[in-house]
């Protein structure tokens, strides 16, 4: 009998070894509850996620949760049908701008979006605001996550949020921006539609926005 | 006044400011620009990056158009000739947009870190340098390569000790730092160079064991030395330079806070403790926000401590930490996007708020890397203002 | 000097840094130019700072 309560608060506590042997007992019968299994593994995420709010955890915890978490994932992966969860994701687009090579803080917060029930289309790094409208447009993607952590990223996320201007699509996009450098006067300065330094903001956000388009 | 009185003056400004005891005649500005000033001169990141004329040209121009008391980096950050001289260099450098970005590299796997811990210097050799140097990979590195290492490392050097005197000798600029041992802890090795970002937040919960060890082996050769030549030098501060201890620390970035008490809080307790026995000042500078750790630095005595804030606000800093001197308070957001006047408002604000008694230096709060990190007109401004202030 | 070169051996430890330390020609003092663990701190001091470029 898999306890996916304990599942739930070993992923909450960082517990590498629990976690792997919970999931190995999940996939013992070819993984029936693979989607319980995933359940419990976002609810130990959103455990992380209040940790770091609390101040117990911080940064390099949030990036061992993500590496759980993608772990979590490939164990699981072949017995989960439609993404282990119950009806569509919300889709949306993360990236960091052109000029910056910085990835961190965007794989942070893709995972904890992820757990929070987003498909999210990673663009990867250094990408060009026209690759982002591109990818937005091909997709259907309607909220796009920038991050960046260079001074200059500012910039390259003023010529993104330009772009979807230009493209006709500003209007029925919601951009956010993360990193280092951004606060309420970049966000203003960028013309995005919001701002975080904090991945759970970002998810709260997000998962705001998703509700509401 | 002779340039080495003027000199020696721009020091005890320094001095001043750091004792928290004495007002400075005036407050002192330091500059923290980095790329950006070859960038304003008009040449190109690669340019000034391999030519070692061009880049004394650069730094020669920076103090003539502003004119500051000290000047952190004079082109040393970026010594890209060394390692190119192998062929490989972590350092992209990108002309048209007028960035270099840094390929964080891990040069140990997590499996690895007890190899590492018992004997750091094969490690480094043998597998170190090979992630580092294609060359050193494939076994193709030659005897001749290797000397035009060594000649690149001794023109740098070379470089360094020319600007050096230049700055000192002709602009009356005294030196940043002038440590007499210097103990590189361990777990910021690790951080910057070992594991990288990823890799040590994953060492932390994965083995933490293995990364004491492994701490343990670099502190050996790197940390207790330095620390051992600090403790050995006379007591006294270095009064020709701006500091005598620079601390810039980055693994804190991903810390908890029960692992920076456990690991990293001991050393840089070690080190200022040392520091403090020997009356010299550290410029601390630890980059993002460091405001949940302030609590740590409470009991250091005046006078040791001058703290650069990157990210935390200067003014709750004063507040909470009364005995630590404070360098910085310019944003670079100000500096590029915003009026001379708002440059000039906030300048006056941190000198009415914060240097009225003295225990402030002001400097931008970021490296100022990029093209619009900052106006030179506000740049101007801003030097003018700090010149003729006498409040 | 030992002239006899080999340079297959520079990537391995502890011969690489004994063989390049005995044929380079390094920027030392002339008191310590003939000191063979002066040469072979210059040497390892070289590599760590290429690793840590």
């Amino acid at each position: 009998m898999v306890n996916f309560e304990e599942l739930a608060r070993a992923m909450g506590e960082l517990d590498e070894d629990t976690v792997k042997d919970i999931l190995g007992e999940v996939m013992a019968d070819g993984g029936s509850e693979a989607a319980k299994a995933m359940d419990a593994c976002q609810k130990g995420m959103d455990i992380v996620g209040s940790q770091f709010e609390s101040g117990e955890y911080f940064v390099g915890d949030l990036i061992f949760a993500g590496e759980l978490m993608t772990d979590a994932v490939a164990i699981l992966k072949d017995a989960l049908v439609n993404g282990g969860s119950e009806g569509p994701k919300s889709r949306m687009i993360l990236c960091t701008v052109k000029d910056d090579l910085h990835d961190i803080g965007k794989n942070i917060v893709r995972s904890m979006l992820e757990a929070g029930g987003f498909d999210v289309l990673d663009l990867g790094i250094d990408v060009p605001p026209e690759r982002i409208v591109e990818a937005a447009k091909e997709n259907d993607i309607k909220i796009i996550g920038l991050s960046g952590v260079l001074t200059l990223a500012i910039d390259s996320m003023k010529n993104t949020v330009e772009a979807f201007q230009a493209a006709g699509l500003r209007d029925s996009t919601k951009i956010i921006i993360g990193g280092a450098p951004v606060s309420a006067d970049a966000c203003a300065h960028v013309g995005a539609d919001a701002w975080a330094i904090n991945p759970q903001d970002t998810v709260r956000i997000c998962s705001e926005w998703a509700a509401q388009l | 006044m002779t340039n080495e009185e003027l000199r020696l003056y721009r020091a005890k400004l320094f001095r001043d400011a750091s004792s928290m005891e004495r007002k400075p005649e005036r407050i002192p500005h330091m500059s923290f620009f980095v790329t950006w000033k070859i960038l304003d001169a008009g040449y190109k990141l690669s340019e000034a990056m391999n030519d070692y004329g061009i880049m004394e040209k650069v730094v020669r121009r920076h103090q003539e158009e502003y004119g500051f008391d000290c000047i952190l980096e004079m082109g040393a950050r970026n010594a890209i000739r060394i390692p190119m001289a192998l062929g490989n260099c972590s350092y992209y450098v990108n002309d048209e947009a007028g960035t270099v970005n840094y390929v964080d590299k891990s040069i140990c796997e997590h499996s690895e870190l007890r190899e590492l811990a018992a004997d750091v210097k094969k490690f480094f050799w043998e597998k170190g340098m090979a992630r580092k140097y294609d060359k050193w990979a494939n076994g193709t590195v030659t005897l001749a390569d290797m000397q035009k290492v060594v000649d690149e490392q001794a023109s740098f050097m070379q470089y360094m000790g020319r600007i050096s005197q230049i700055m000192q000798e002709e602009y009356a600029l005294p030196p940043y730092a002038a440590p007499k041992g210097y103990g590189y802890i361990g777990l910021d090795f690790m951080f910057n160079t070992v594991r990288g970002i990823r890799g040590l937040s994953i060492d932390m919960r994965k083995d933490k064991g293995a990364l004491e060890e492994a701490c343990a082996a670099l502190n050996e050769i790197y940390y207790k030395p330095g620390i051992a030549a600090l403790r050995a030098a006379p007591i006294g501060p270095a009064v020709h330079a701006a500091f005598d201890y620079d601390l810039t620390l980055l693994c804190h970035t991903i810390l908890n806070n029960r692992q920076f008490a456990e690991y990293l809080w001991p050393y840089m307790k070690e080190t200022l403790d040392v520091l403090a026995e020997k009356k010299m000042t550290v410029r601390l500078f630890m980059e993002g926000s460091c405001k949940r750790f302030w609590t740590y630095f409470k009991d250091i005595p005046k006078g040791v401590i001058v703290m650069h804030p990157e990210q935390d606000d200067v003014f709750e800093l004063r507040k909470e930490l009364p005995n630590v001197a404070i360098l910085g308070g310019m944003p670079v957001s100000l500096l590029g996007t915003g009026t001379k006047e708002q440059c000039l408002d906030r300048v006056k604000w941190l000198f009415e708020e914060l240097g009225k008694e003295g225990g402030f230096m002001l400097t931008q709060d970021k490296m100022v890397s990029f093209r619009n990190d900052a106006n030179p007109e506000n740049v101007k401004a801003v030097c003018k203002f700090v010149r003729e202030y006498n409040g | 000097m030992d002239e006899k070169r080999n340079d297959s051996v520079i990537t391995s430890y502890p011969e690489g840094l004994e063989y390049l330390a005995e044929h380079l020609e390094l920027p030392l003092p002339p008191a310590l130019a003939g000191d063979m663990e002066a040469r072979k701190n210059f040497v390892f001091s070289l590599i760590g700072t290429l690793v840590r470029q």
